[in-house]
């Protein structure tokens, strides 16, 4: 069976940052493996070690740069890689969710696995519709939030707990081929030790074009724009008071009581 | 008592060997010594081409043999490490190893005394050196260490069985702790009972026959007293003498395949210690595929040896910080447990498992106890270097990804950063902002001391106290001090110790680059961890190995200068020649708080630098009173092999059980008003501790920069810079 993890570099701001026209200066930014991946990364590979006909193939769009996060999800058990990219996807100021269910979609394809896992969101622009569009996209099944897996390969059906709001979680039945959302927590993801990333650069990382795909160069536009970024101006206030103990609470009751959050 | 005896020191002093004993059964003997013999060389044959087969140590540890043979002859004839923390256990070893050596030596000139009497009688001549006054010296002094050894093994088998010392007992004590103490003691008693006999059975006034044998004598007069007469005596010998030569063959034959061994096994680790064990860790090959600790043939000779040299004292269990807080670790038994998976792969032909891994042969949750201490190798008297094989368990676990979130984040951070915190690199000098005068860039001039700083002092607020604290000393002191500001880098020290070893190389060479680009002297550090990797380990990294990698970004090939390194100082060694130089201007009367310090491992045990701090905080007018466990004793905060970070089960925290010692058990009573600290680490596990077990109205956690600051201060010799803005503790 063939696991496919969709894997995204995300960027990680720092706490003192720059905005560069409608983005984030190139050089306030860190790029590390997206957290929701590293536990879909996880599952796929702890899937595959309890079975011995199980391929796990990872697939990120991003630049040359990426192939260091992709590399750690290399390290952390996949066989192997794809990574999507060329000039037009640079040239788009943005992929939107659409976009960037194409060009998953082409891979999916592709590769015909049987199982796609994605994390729930990336933790940079936290669309979180990623992997359910994708679903739509290839006309899987699909479940999102899950935060348990148990898979019965032999029969296909991959039974699911979903995340609800409130602590109520949902048992699901999916019937394979399926994509998965998968929520942080769900396992505990291994770590790539420095050794591990370098031996993963033995393992294939293959690279391919729209054209490669048989996509349009179109499919990287999209109806949304960036018009503006700005960094909001921060409205919380703290307010520290000195003194004792009596005179600090007397202090933060009439705060309260003053901005209404208390009565009387 | 001897002394009131008249020595009798005819020529014709001897006696018979073999009394009794008829010339078959005398061939009977010999044939059974022969085959006692065989075996014995067989098994410890066997044992030694086993270690011939474990993979090389990284350095040779036989070089120089006879100094090393001398040097651990030493070592065990003074039982100077039985002796440490143990007065009864010292002198019982003492007893049983110089009883023991004794005898042995006795029964070996008695056998070389029989052919060289077998040997003359075939050249027409007999002759015999056992005889006068040599055999008298030779009786008298058998006797005497003969009962040392019985006395011995007495108070062994007290400990053992009627005391019943903690220590001793533990998962893997088995038959062969039995069958060690009470075969000796059955060969020692069973000795003096056939002299007894032998002197009895002469038929003579038993104090006239060899009142030199004053045990042997004692024990006729005792034999005669409970009624026994000359021929039943005789008439018991030969049955007597069999079954201690039966013993005396069994416990020979099982030697190589029991406890015994240790008497051989344990005198080798001796020999091929390496007396920086520990302190500095081995490196791994730059080979990709090199692994760890997949399999039990993954370890080398040295660390076999280890396994067999164990005597299950369980001296190291018993100093170790992780199981005094009730986490599931015990030195002994890691050592051990690989010892039996080893055995029960070869002798029982068992399942391979897992070296370590949740329900491997060692749990992981077993290695993320360990603090990297060192209490148990300074407590193991025959020289176990735990801390290797625990690196090489840890190594694997990270080969194997197996690390807590907790760790990997600290991981990532010093991949990506440089630093544990994952702060900007750039804000790493920040902490100097409000110091009222500049800390000099060794970047940019020539400075005597090269300051590094370290990440808890750079970071972490309570420690930003201590660093600012030594910079105004440093200032105070007109010393030429500077830091690397954004170019200095974690030093490693600790992930090299939980096992991210390609990561602590990166780390090295990368902070290395950033040394030789400026000029200076030596080297001072804040923290003893740092000092010590930089004094021990950096010097020892061949950095050409990793020369094409590409993800090794340091310029730094082969050894950094030339393996020498570079002078490197913890602060407190430092400050200790201001002191002296009076550059600080203190009287010694400045403060009058009573205190007490603390060992930080690192600095200590590792280096065994414990009086330069204590100077620098007698010289400040404090009154130190130490705690039970100091200096080579002290007991570890917590904080090292990456326990700072770590999560684990515990019932109590280490910091807290040490906070408990300082308050309760100085000779101060409950007077210690301040703990002294000299590591950050330790700063920050004692802050913590502090707050957790409840100590705050207590006791408060200085470090010995901030106590000399507070008496340069109190001097009126104001510092050149008001030391510290905020004069309230901060928390972290
Ligand atoms: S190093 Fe310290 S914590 Fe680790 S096993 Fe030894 S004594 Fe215990
Ligand atoms: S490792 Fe050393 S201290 Fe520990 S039980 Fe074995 S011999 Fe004793």
């Amino acid at each position: 069976m063939k696991i496919l993890v969709t894997v995204k570099e995300v960027a990680e701001v720092d706490d003192e940052f720059e905005i560069d026209g409608l983005d984030i200066a190139e050089g306030s930014l860190e790029y590390d493996l997206n957290e929701w991946d590293d536990y879909a990364i996880e599952e796929a590979v702890t899937i595959s070690e309890a079975r011995d006909d199980v391929e796990v193939v990872t697939v990120t769009v991003g630049p040359e740069r990426a192939e260091e996060t992709i590399r750690m999800a290399l390290a952390k058990g996949a066989d192997r890689a794809v990574r999507v990219w060329d000039d037009a996807i640079e040239d788009a100021q943005f992929l939107d969710v659409d976009a960037k269910a194409e060009l998953l979609g082409a891979v999916a394809a592709e590769e015909e696995p049987d199982l796609v896992l994605s994390g729930v969101q990336a933790g940079d622009d936290s669309n979180g519709a990623t992997g359910v569009a994708l679903a739509e996209t290839i006309g899987f099944e699909w479940a999102a939030v899950v935060n348990q897996l148990d898979l019965d390969a032999d029969a296909g059906v991959a039974s699911v707990h979903r995340e609800l709001e409130g602590g109520i979680e949902e048992l699901t039945d999916v019937d394979l081929p399926a994509v998965l959302t998968i929520q942080t927590g769900i396992n505990e993801p291994r770590y790539a030790s420095l050794r591990g990333i370098r031996q993963a650069q033995r393992k294939p990382l293959e690279v391919r074009s729209l054209e490669d795909l048989g996509l349009d160069p179109s499919v990287v536009e999209s109806p949304l724009e960036r018009t503006s970024m700005y960094e909001p101006t921060s409205e919380s206030d703290a307010t520290v008071w000195q003194g004792s103990a009596d005179e600090t609470a007397e202090s933060l009751a009439s705060l309260l009581r003053e901005k209404g959050v208390i009565e009387g | 008592m001897v002394s009131v005896v008249p020595l009798q020191a005819t020529e014709d002093a001897t006696r018979k060997t073999f009394w009794l004993i008829s010339n078959y059964e005398k061939i009977l003997f010999y044939f059974l010594a022969t085959v006692t013999v065989f075996v014995f060389a067989y098994g410890t044959y066997n044992r030694f081409a086993r270690y011939g087969d474990g993979k090389a140590d990284w350095f040779d540890r036989l070089d120089d043999l006879p100094g090393r043979v001398s040097s651990a002859a030493k070592i065990v004839a003074s039982n100077e490490k039985q002796f440490n923390r143990d007065l009864v256990a010292g002198l019982m070893h003492a007893f049983i190893l110089w009883g023991f050596l004794t005898l042995l030596i006795a029964t070996t000139i008695l056998f070389i005394d029989e052919w060289y009497r077998v040997l003359t009688i075939a050249a027409g001549d007999r002759q015999s050196f056992w005889v006068g006054d040599f055999y008298l010296s030779y009786q008298l002094v058998t006797d005497a260490l003969g009962l040392l050894f019985v006395i011995g093994l007495a108070v062994a088998i007290w400990r053992r069985y009627v005391v019943r010392a903690e220590r001793l007992w533990g998962k893997h004590t088995n038959w062969e702790d039995a069958f060690l103490v009470w075969s000796l003691l059955l060969l020692g008693v069973g000795g003096f009972l056939l002299e007894g006999l032998r002197i009895l059975g002469t038929g003579d006034a038993i104090v006239t026959v060899e009142p030199v044998s004053f045990v042997g004598t004692a024990t006729a007069l005792g034999l005669a007293g409970i009624g026994m007469n000359a021929s039943t005596a005789a008439a018991v010998y030969p049955l007597a003498w069999w079954s201690h030569s039966v013993l005396a063959f069994l416990f020979i034959a099982a030697i190589p395949y029991a406890k015994p061994f240790h008497m051989i096994s344990s005198f080798a680790n001796v020999v091929t210690r390496d007396d920086k064990a520990g302190v500095r860790l081995p490196g791994v090959p730059s080979d990709l595929d090199a692994t760890n600790a997949e399999s039990i043939d993954d370890f080398t000779w040295k660390e076999l040896l280890d396994q067999d040299a164990c005597t299950k004292c369980g001296r190291c269990s018993s100093v170790c910080p992780a199981k005094a807080s009730g986490r599931p670790l015990d030195p002994r038994d890691v050592i051990l447990d690989l010892k039996q998976y080893r055995q029960s792969l070869e002798r029982e032909g068992g399942e391979t498992k897992p070296i370590v891994a949740d329900g491997g042969v060692i749990d992981t949750k077993t290695m993320e106890s360990c603090m990297s201490c060192m209490a148990c190798m300074d407590a193991c008297p025959v020289e176990i270097e735990h801390l290797k094989s625990f690196t090489r368990l840890n190594r694997q676990l990270t080969d194997q990804g197996d690390v807590q979130s907790s760790m990997q984040d600290v991981f990532q951070n010093v991949m990506t950063k440089g630093n544990t915190f994952g702060d900007s690199p750039e804000a790493r000098g920040d902490w100097t902002e409000d110091l009222a005068f500049d800390v000099a860039d060794a970047r940019e001039t020539d400075v005597e001391y090269l300051w590094y700083v370290g990440d808890y002092p750079s970071y972490d607020d309570r420690n930003k106290k201590v660093a600012r604290s030594l910079a105004t000393l440093f200032e105070h002191a007109d010393a030429e001090v500077g830091i690397l500001y954004d170019d200095e880098v974690y030093d490693g020290n600790d992930i090299r110790r939980v096992g991210e070893e390609f990561l602590y190389v990166e780390q090295a060479g990368t902070l290395i680059d950033s040394f030789e680009d400026c000029s200076f002297e030596k080297i001072v550090c804040t923290d003893p961890h740092s000092y010590n990797t930089f004094k021990n380990e950096y010097p020892e990294v061949d950095f050409a190995e990793f020369a094409d990698d590409p993800m090794m970004e340091f310029e730094i090939d082969g050894f950094w200068n030339d393996g020498d390194g570079a002078d490197v100082y913890h602060w407190t060694q430092a400050v200790e020649e201001l002191v002296e130089d009076d550059a600080l201007g203190l009287q010694g009367t400045e403060l009058e708080y009573t205190v007490t310090y603390h060992d930080p491992c690192h600095l200590g045990r590792y280096n065994d630098e414990y009086e330069a701090p204590r100077e620098l905080v007698r010289a400040t007018g404090c009154s130190l009173h130490e705690m039970p466990r100091n200096r080579a004793n002290s007991f570890c905060c917590g904080g090292g092999g990456g326990g700072l970070w770590m999560e684990v089960d515990e019932e109590e925290k280490p910091s807290e059980e040490r906070l408990r010692e300082a308050l309760e058990d100085t000779d101060a009573g409950d007077g210690i008003e301040k703990f002294v600290v000299a590591c950050p680490m330790c700063m920050t596990m004692y802050e913590d501790g502090r707050k957790t077990g409840g100590f705050e109205d207590d006791i408060e956690i200085v470090d010995v920069a901030e106590l000399l600051v507070e008496a340069v201060e109190t001097n009126g010799a104001t510092p050149t810079a008001g030391s510290d803005p905020d004069a309230a503790p901060a928390d972290d």
